[in-house]
């Protein structure tokens, strides 16, 4: 039996779940060994990266768990030192790190800014000066960063870092797409829309914007076209369908999983 | 296991180039499949050579009774319909707008967008029927980049970008478990392509590609494939632009930027 990504080596940023259940990193994560690669999960907290690592060795694929904080320049790089002196090569670069933390332009702090743009867009930009001439060198890879609907949509003014840089990312994004393109790296991103991941019930400003957490998950089913919110699997589904050769000629493109949301937003 | 065993489709102007590579695709992964296309002798091959889980019927995708007669077929053949590909599509001599056949305009838009349409309002019910479906629609880049020479064919893929996305949100709010999308392939290296342009024209046009070459219909196949399985349950109104990055930077003709 042959697999998609058979053969393939997953650097996978962001793979550990902040709480039970999966969410979008471990998913993808998971669903690439289950196409075939070899995947290093790598998280900001070394038990969830080793939380991903047994799911995938149990199911009996291989996976090395890393501990690297995106936002610090030297981790990003030892990380993917480690991945090449362990592995020789990164065909997949997936970027999953992002937080959602809240406040509007006048709440959020100056530092609070910084550390939003250093974990969700500057983590790209390093990331990517990191692993783009190891891709360069073996002629091709495939970059995929998730970003959000919220890159495109407006809601309020009470997630503007986390709009901001999610906006910046498709960019990035864009640009690496047609700067690379011609030597065989192509870079795309994937847009959640209202997705019911452990990610939501993190962050206490959205649950307490709500009676409860049940009460959230219907005002997020209701707000969602079809009347249900997306789970971490469809991300992950369209991260293999983008990793796999089946979309070898899909490059630069921003791809929502949001169930209709984004199609309302020019 | 197939990634859409068991399931019907249908792909008009299946018979050759792009549609034909999704028909292929689609039977590969079990599905059943309908090709539907006014060039009935190629229709015939397309469906032989697929074997088995193919059958042609001939369609004019303009003409409303001919929608309503082939889907009571399918329906009563093989039990629904899951899958829609609206691929049928012509296009149109370049002219300028002032020079303009009304004939030739209403044509390109009879076929290219009345006849998607066609082709979802007669689907609806039947896949509601059957709980949900997938409708993709092959619309083109040309609905995003214009092109001076060519206004009749970029305004009826432009409209079929529009329709796709109204559609996705009818249904999406109508809890139909219907989706819809669209593909935006770019430069696609189909036999026709190859026999209608110069070798000179075609190095200009991959010139204008990020990724340095056109794609192949395999390119779209697989990207209709992903959209026609339940791997994307939760993409609807989606326009998948599969171009090798070509709308990011659209150079004009044989004015390379760089």
């Amino acid at each position: 039996m042959t697999f998609k990504l058979d053969g393939k080596v997953a650097l996978v940023f962001g793979a550990g779940s902040c709480g039970p259940g999966w969410g979008n990193g471990k998913a993808a994560a998971v669903a690439y060994a289950r196409a075939g690669a070899t995947v290093i999960a790598v998280d900001l907290d070394i038990d969830r990266a080793n939380e991903t690592r047994s799911i995938i060795e149990k199911e009996g694929g291989s996976c090395l768990a890393l501990k690297a904080d995106v936002t610090q320049a030297s981790e990003i790089e030892e990380a993917v030192a480690k991945t090449m002196s362990t592995h020789g090569r990164i065909s997949i670069l997936h970027n999953n790190v992002g937080i959602g933390d809240m406040g509007n332009p006048i709440d959020l702090s100056e530092s609070e800014w910084d550390h939003i743009f250093a974990a969700n867009l500057k983590s790209g930009f390093l990331i990517c000066k990191h692993v783009l001439p190891i891709m360069i060198e073996q002629k091709g890879g495939v970059i995929t960063n998730i970003s959000s609907v919220a890159s495109l949509r407006v809601r309020s003014a009470e997630l503007i870092g986390y709009n901001v840089t999610k906006a910046g990312l498709n960019h990035l994004t864009r640009t690496i797409a047609v700067g690379y393109a011609d030597k065989g790296i192509r870079a795309n991103a994937i847009l959640p829309g209202l997705m019911n991941t452990p990610m939501i019930y993190q962050v206490r400003e959205l649950v307490e914007q709500f009676d409860d957490e049940e009460a959230m998950v219907r005002a997020r089913d209701a707000q969602s076209p079809t009347g249900k919110m997306g789970d971490a699997w469809d991300v992950a589904h369209a991260a293999v369908f983008l990793a796999s050769d089946e979309a070898k000629y899909i490059n630069g493109v921003l791809l929502p999983v949001d169930g209709g949301l984004s199609c309302m937003t020019v | 296991m197939g990634r859409v065993a068991g399931k019907v489709a249908i792909i008009t102007g299946g018979a050759t180039g792009i549609g034909r590579a999704i028909a292929e695709l689609l039977a590969t992964e079990g599905a059943q499949v309908v090709i539907t296309d006014v060039n009935i002798d190629a229709g015939k091959s397309a469906a032989r050579e697929i074997g088995n889980q193919a059958v042609f019927k001939a369609h004019d995708v303009a003409d409303e009774s001919a929608w309503i007669k082939i889907i009571a077929e399918v329906v009563s053949q093989s039990g629904g319909i899951d899958i829609l590909v609206n691929n049928a599509g012509i296009g149109s001599p370049n002219v300028r707008p002032e020079d303009a056949d009304m004939a030739q305009w209403r044509r390109v838009q009879s076929v290219n967008l009345e006849g998607t349409f066609l082709g979802c309002k007669h689907c609806l019910p039947a896949m509601e029927s059957s709980n949900g479906g997938s409708i993709i629609n092959i619309s083109s880049v040309a609905a995003f980049v214009p092109t001076a020479g060519d206004l009749v064919y970029g305004a009826s893929k432009a409209a079929v970008l529009q329709l796709t996305r109204s559609l996705a949100l009818h249904c999406a709010q109508g809890n139909s478990n219907i989706r819809v999308n669209s593909i935006h392939p770019g430069a696609i290296r189909t036999k026709g392509v190859e026999n209608r342009r110069s070798a000179e024209i075609l190095r200009q046009v991959e010139r204008s590609i990020p990724i340095g070459r056109m794609g192949e219909p395999d390119d779209i196949a697989y990207a209709a494939l992903y959209l026609a399985s339940d791997e994307s349950k939760y993409v609807t109104g989606l326009a998948l632009v599969v171009d090798g990055g070509y709308v990011l930077a659209p150079a004009p003709p044989g004015a390379p930027e760089n």
